[in-house]
């Protein structure tokens, strides 16, 4: 357990994209799409996190993790609040009847 | 929930125990009782929540597999022996301390643009939940 090769941290990372790639592309509620996004935010952490082990000193990849946190949790409640507007003015989250600006 | 607890673990393997915390603290306390908000203040009792899938699931989990697949040849390409470990994750002390020094050191402008980021994140949303309630009323009676 002392030393886990960073290929399995970038596999996990990878399974984590796919999975909030998916989530984002299937699912029709809005609120449903902002969690695939933060699983997404979350396999680049890792990545991050990974790589920063070969970086001792600096740490610049944990330093990079931390920024990324950082607008994670803002996009989130930016996003949310967007949510709830956009429900109390259309009545609904689906995201296909959401089409007002479609041309 | 398990999901973010269990990322915050994988964080302590990779030997980041600050940030570990931190994600914690973020996402179990903050990010997830906004979605659990959200999600509640978004409920209608008259109409069945939207939970259903769209109609192309089928494309959409090809593609997702597919990139998946394609991320893995990619990584199983690489040799990281030339990228060697500078130090085991155990032996070190905690990381909160470099973090810190680093963050009040060299990383001094990019850490106060991001309080001035979660600021500006924060006073936006609340000002867009709270603003131009009776226009939308005003929109919803008229159509």
């Amino acid at each position: 357990m002392d030393n886990i090769p960073t290929a399995h941290f970038l596999i996990l990372a990878a399974a984590l994209l796919a999975i909030g790639m998916a989530l984002v592309l299937v699912k029709k509620n809005a609120i449903m799409v902002l969690m695939g996004i933060e699983l997404m935010l979350n396999a680049a952490n890792i990545n991050l996190v990974a790589f920063s082990r070969q970086d001792a000193h600096q740490l610049q990849g944990q330093l990079m993790a931390m920024f990324v946190l950082v607008v994670a949790a803002a996009e989130a409640s930016i996003a949310l609040a967007m949510v709830i507007k956009v429900f109390y003015h259309f009545k609904t989250l689906d995201l296909d009847e959401l089409s007002e600006l479609k041309g | 929930m398990v999901a973010l607890i269990a990322i915050a673990a994988i964080y302590v393997f990779a030997g980041a125990d600050f940030l570990a915390i931190a994600h914690i603290m973020i996402y179990v306390g903050g990010v997830l009782v906004l979605i659990l908000f959200s999600i509640m203040l978004t409920r209608r009792s008259d109409h069945p929540y939207p939970a259903s899938n769209n109609r192309s699931v089928w494309t959409a989990s090809i593609i997702t597999i597919l990139t998946f697949f394609l991320l893995c040849s990619l990584i199983l390409k690489i040799n990281f022996s030339t990228l060697p470990l500078t130090a085991s994750p155990w032996i070190a002390d905690s990381t909160a301390q470099s973090l810190g020094k680093l963050l009040m050191t060299n990383h001094i402008i990019a850490f106060e643009l991001a309080g001035i980021l979660l600021m500006v994140a924060l006073m936006g949303a609340s000002w867009i939940a709270t603003q131009h309630q009776e226009n939308s009323e005003n929109t919803k009676n008229n159509g």
